[in-house]
């Protein structure tokens, strides 16, 4: 095989020991690599119903395709395990060379099972894999570790995935983090943790054979060509920040814990004045020709010198929908969960609850109790100050940090249980994960693909915002139309997060974004690398199994129909101002949309995969254990 | 008539406008807006508009008043009609 080693390296973090799994060519051709893979591996390896913070649930490796390649934006791996919010996959991409050096080992994918019993770091070195002590890292934050391993071994080129002092902590909200780059969301941090892993580090040495480099060459250099020019340039400049604005404008910023779409400081937490206050550099992800983050740095007053990477996700989190207008603050925060290894958009919408409960009378300021603050503080709407030191609380679960560091639906269920009140109607979550940065009451097709997600509400894994932005349809009604968008989309979106392609290229093959434009040029990619004969058809079909695989990981687990829904508020609060005014999404029109859904999938009106399905996507086992 | 355009992301970089007032005549198409903005702010001719048919460079596209994402540029907007030229960024 071309690019691939057919290798999936087991480690057994309990025994301390090591195995090697060969994959035929007809499992690489079925699952391909990302996401895809990272769930299959998922499949094979998860004890069924297992505590995701136990040694049953095994952390799921899976390379990119296209890692270690000349193909742009392909510098990006899969992680995945069952997530300890959301008791589903948990599925995540992360960026950078870490992915580039696993290629060059020659490792297609890493399962690693069990737990130690103290902390642990894993090093690869190509085929020789060495269990090395970890006591001395605890503590430090993500970023630092990384560096510190690199000292350690000698060898600055190295690359580590490693978590932060919040996995160590068991904060659910906690991620993995590798080249200053985030496996986020879904709490990968935590699984790391429970098995006393702290790092992973991979040195590689070896190249990448692939089928055709004359002809890769010429297709790489195309679209590097054209991640030059004007479809990237909002990328380049701005990153994704660019967003606040036209979120803005649209009525769909998260503001003050979703309660409004339209924030009235919003130009003072743009990506037009965060480039002209704060902007020091732009950074790329290996093998990338775009370089979209944007590295800010408070320059004076209490944060002086806090520096991030911040993206639109990042920002609307902690900026407007926890009511600030204070950047240096939201760089802060930001900085905080970097380096501590947690998720911006968890921690963000997890504080803005706290935010928001606090103004309700539930929470009082003597509940804001920590050794910073020993008198406690008042967690109001704007208080930047609040919000970085929830930040650490959060991360070092002191004081309230420790019920947060749950996230906001374990948060308000315990809460609730406690003293009788109400606050799940503004905890804002979906299957446990917390909100992105739209407010889909105003765009009802992308509220669809967030209540059916797999992971929870995640903008990347649907892409039905599309239609309802771009006007394809009325993005304030439902019709029959939307069970085949919010289908089609994230199947669209599992194309490029299983090969995977970062999918800030998707406008760089024909200029069109949609399948037309971009299908064939990934099969060409596909065939020069690997040898393979793809065509439009295969490609798309990439996206459908990996879609697949993961709600049959979901039902195996228990997932039912009722997991498919939308939090309170945006089912009973009607948006207040702005162009979304009047509008929520009805739990009438959500069982209407949900039943569009299954029916454009062909599964069951229950939701459940008709045997028939997965045995002609090529999951015989799969069907065996949970089709109908 | 006289229509107002609010820019966004790269369109207010170039131009250094947040929004500006456009005079267009009483039967114009949005792709006349389009030719309007470009004599302006020739900037734009490149990476905004696609010289020679005056298409939006993809993704951007107009919106009316944040409520409703123009169709194509045949549309035929109103007088004083509040057009927003921008563009979303999602996924990665």
């Amino acid at each position: 095989m071309y690019s691939y080693s057919g290798r999936i390296l087991h480690v057994d973090l309990t025994t301390r020991t090591v195995r090697t799994e060969r994959k035929p060519e007809d499992w690489y051709r079925t699952y391909i690599g990302g996401i895809g893979m990272a769930a299959r591996l998922c499949w094979e390896n998860i004890e069924v119903g297992c505590d995701p913070l136990s040694p049953g649930n095994p952390i799921c490796i899976a390379n990119g395709l296209f890692a270690g390649t000349l193909v742009p934006v392909g510098g990006k791996y899969g992680l995945a395990s069952k997530s300890p919010l959301t008791g589903f996959i948990g599925d995540s991409l992360s960026g950078s060379w870490f992915t580039v050096a696993l290629k060059r080992a020659r490792w297609d994918g890493i399962v690693i099972h069990g737990a130690s019993d103290d902390w642990v770091q894993v090093f690869i070195d190509d085929d020789r894999v060495e269990f090395r002590d970890a006591s001395h890292l605890v503590g430090l934050g993500a970023l630092e570790t990384e560096e510190a391993i690199r000292e350690e071994l000698g060898d600055d080129q190295v690359r580590s995935a490693t978590i932060g002092p919040a996995g160590e902590n068991l904060v659910l909200l906690a991620n993995v983090t590798n080249d200053g780059r985030q496996a986020g969301r879904t709490g990968h941090g935590a699984v790391w943790g429970s098995k006393k892993l702290k790092t992973l580090s991979v040195r590689g040495t070896h190249g990448v054979r692939v089928a055709d480099p004359d002809e890769l060459l010429r297709l790489s250099f195309d679209i590097t060509e054209a991640a030059q020019g004007p479809h990237t340039e909002k990328y380049r400049i701005l990153g994704t920040v660019a967003n606040v604005l036209s979120m803005n404008r649209l009525g769909l910023l998260p503001t003050r814990n979703y309660q409004q779409g339209v924030f009235e400081d919003a130009e003072l937490v743009s990506g037009e004045y965060m480039s002209e206050h704060h902007k020091v550099k732009t950074l790329a992800c290996a093998g990338c020709p775009i370089a979209c983050e944007q590295m800010s740095r408070v320059q004076d007053g209490l944060y002086a010198g806090a520096i991030a990477g911040v993206e639109y996700e990042s920002l609307y989190a902690i900026g407007p929908n926890c009511g600030l207008n204070d950047m240096k603050a939201v760089i802060k925060a930001i900085e905080i969960c970097d380096q501590g290894g947690m998720d911006t958009m968890s921690t963000g919408v997890t504080i803005s609850w706290a935010m928001e409960t606090f103004e309700r009378g539930i929470f009082t300021k003597e509940g804001f109790k920590c050794a910073k603050y020993p008198e406690g503080f008042e967690p109001y709407f704007g208080n930047g100050e609040a919000a970085v030191t929830l930040a650490e609380m959060i991360r070092d679960r002191e004081g309230i940090g420790d019920l947060l560091s749950q996230g906001t639906k374990r948060a308000s269920a315990q809460v609730d249980a406690e003293r009788g009140t109400e606050t799940y109607k503004w905890a804002m979550h979906i299957k446990g994960l917390e909100c992105p940065g739209y407010d889909v009451r105003g765009l009802k097709t992308f509220a669809l693909g967030l209540a059916v997600g797999t992971r929870g509400a995640c903008h990347n894994r649907s892409a039905a915002y599309d239609p309802d932005i771009s006007g394809a349809v009325d993005r304030f009604s439902v019709d029959e139309t939307r069970g085949k968008l919010a289908s089609s989309t994230e199947e669209y979106a599992a194309v490029y997060d299983t090969l995977p392609l970062c999918k800030f290229i998707r406008r760089c093959f024909t200029g069109k974004a949609d399948r037309a434009g971009a299908w064939p040029a990934i099969a060409n990619l596909i065939n020069a690398t690997t040898g393979w004969d793809f065509g439009y058809d295969d490609v798309d079909l990439i996206g459908v199994r990996t879609h697949t695989i993961k709600k049959a990981f979901n039902i195996r687990e228990g997932w039912t129909s009722k997991d498919d829904t939308l939090p309170y508020r945006w089912m009973h609060e009607p948006m207040k101002e702005g162009p979304s005014a009047g509008h929520v999404v009805s739990e009438e029109e959500l069982a209407y949309l949900k039943g569009l859904y299954y029916e454009a999938k062909g599964w069951t009106k229950e939701g459940l995969i008709p045997k028939e399905k997965l045995i002609a996507l090529g999951m015989d086992d799969v069907a065996e254990e949970i089709g109908v | 008539m006289q229509l107002t355009v609010e820019l966004f992301g790269l369109a207010r970089r170039l131009s250094g406008e947040k929004e500006v007032a456009v005079e267009v005549s009483d039967e114009a198409t949005l792709r006349d807006v389009v030719v309007a903005l470009a004599a302006r702010f020739p900037a734009f001719l490149g990476p905004l508009v696609v010289p020679g048919t005056y298409d939006l460079v993809e993704p951007y596209f107009f919106n009316y008043d944040g409520r409703r994402a123009a169709r194509s540029l045949e549309e035929k907007p109103k007088e004083n009609d509040r057009l927003l030229l921008f563009f979303v960024t999602l996924g990665g």
